[in-house]
């Protein structure tokens, strides 16, 4: 960040605080595609905030939530006792020349591959594997209508059938097939659940999405993906396969980190719900059909030539192991 | 005739440098674009050691069982057609040839889930 946009965000921020406000410290933090994150320390005069200032990037084309709106959602989120970092400022636009909001800096790490094998991370595992249940059952509180949530749009059918829907229409768009998730895809619409009332799902609550310190957890992060769905739709997104970095057996289920009978119970703490691994086992299914529609259209933007990057192209790659699961999950396997 | 040593042999002669001379002593940043540069070259090589054996294979079976002719990804499209409008779930031979088309994509792709769930 350049020197003379530290100064206008310092300025502003005196003005808006009335007291003499100086920045130090501000340096690049690693970050999505999406946004660009700094950090820096915030001097009050009388206090120093460990910040973060999250801005988009110059380059930013994407359809996830505007800045304004992640702020927002972090404002929900902390109002319900969710662990996030806490919402400081939403920035005028015209200091940086584009969208930015301030928040307080978590302690730790987010890296998935780290946490699953480091166990001076966060070491009581069950601990964590209850916390995130806890964090579930907040996020989950959180139901519409909601005059400062508005701009989440509420899906007008089942939010399962929405995806099946949406899944279809851009496999019968594009350059190639996938018998595979046309398979899970029917197998979703077969065995849809009842559809219960809508809550705020975080859609993308995973190991590599929240910070942990030797302590616990220290924040959940990425909002970018939240809407108005069905509540288990996170507990699979956590309980997936898919996301376990490596790890294997129940044990493991949560995330690689923990068992589910703990996150459940955590769940249970908060919501008073009891959940079974047999109504998770849906929407575990299900994260596996929505990462791989993800992973595919990840692999497109550097298939077409937009954004050239390996990681993006050996996401593509993922799609195979993906499909090969789904199979296995819904009773097709050779 | 192509002078000696082959592509594949290239690939892995890259792969074993890569991974035991540069990956031990690469900082962090860097070990993680190494990972993805090793990866990315074993799909390349297993694709490049299969060729398009397991392909036209592919291809031959879908004409056969769904009685029709056309490319590769003409006739994957008509796989998945079918599957969507129901007419593969009873039919065994249909259900093994999903399954088969996945596995072989799953065995360039990512071998690692294979022997993780066997």
């Amino acid at each position: 960040m350049q020197s003379v946009e530290q100064k206008a965000i310092a300025d502003w921020l005196a003005a808006k605080t009335g007291k003499p406000v100086q920045l130090s410290n501000v340096r690049a933090l690693s970050g999505g595609a999406i946004q660009e994150n700094w950090a820096a320390d915030i001097d009050l005069g009388d206090e120093v905030i460990a910040a973060v200032i999250r801005c988009d990037a110059p380059s930013s084309v994407s359809d996830s939530l505007s800045r304004q709106q992640e702020f927002a959602l972090l404002k929900a989120a902390f109002a319900n006792g969710v662990t996030v970092p806490g919402p400081l400022w939403l920035g005028d636009p015209a200091l940086l020349g584009r969208d930015f909001f301030i928040m307080r800096r978590a302690n730790g790490t987010a890296a998935g591959h780290r946490l699953v094998r480091d166990l001076s991370l966060a070491n009581d595992r069950p601990a964590l594997a209850r916390q995130l249940g806890r964090e579930l059952a907040r996020i989950h509180g959180i139901r519409p209508p909601r005059d400062d949530l508005d701009f989440l749009p509420l899906p007008e059918i089942h939010p399962a059938q929405e995806f099946v829907d949406s899944a279809r229409a851009f496999l019968d768009q594009y350059h190639s097939a996938f018998p595979a998730l046309e398979w899970g895809l029917n197998w979703l619409e077969d065995n849809m659940p009842a559809q219960e009332p809508l809550c705020l799902v975080h859609r993308d609550f995973r190991t590599g999405n929240y910070m942990v310190d030797e302590n616990g957890l220290t924040a959940v992060l990425d909002w970018e993906f939240t809407g108005w769905s069905q509540p288990l739709e996170d507990l699979g997104w956590l309980c997936a396969r898919c996301w376990r970095f490596g790890q294997q057996g129940d044990d493991y289920a949560v995330g690689g980190i923990g068992h589910r009978d703990d996150l459940f119970a955590g769940y249970q703490e908060v919501s008073g719900r009891k959940l079974t691994a047999e109504q998770v086992y849906y929407w575990e299914v299900f994260a596996h059909l929505r990462w791989a529609m993800i992973a595919i259209k990840q692999g497109e933007r550097h298939l077409s030539g937009a954004e050239p990057s390996l990681e993006l192209a050996l996401t593509s790659h993922i799609v195979p192991e993906l499909e090969l699961h789904i199979l296995r999950m819904t009773g097709l396997e050779g | 005739m192509r002078i000696q040593p082959d592509g594949i042999n290239l690939l892995d002669t890259v792969t074993a440098l890569l991974r035991d001379q540069v990956l031990p002593s690469a900082a962090a940043d860097q070990q993680y674009a190494l990972r993805m540069a090793l990866n990315a070259i074993g799909i390349a090589r297993r694709q490049l050691a299969n060729g398009s054996q397991a392909e036209q294979q592919e291809q031959a079976l879908m004409a056969e069982l769904l009685a029709e002719q056309g490319s590769h990804e003409q006739l994957s499209r008509l796989l998945a057609r079918q599957v969507r409008e129901g007419k593969v779930k009873s039919s065994m031979p249909l259900r093994d040839l999903l399954w088969q088309v996945t596995l072989q994509r799953v065995r360039e792709s990512a071998p690692r889930y294979l022997k993780q769930e066997g």
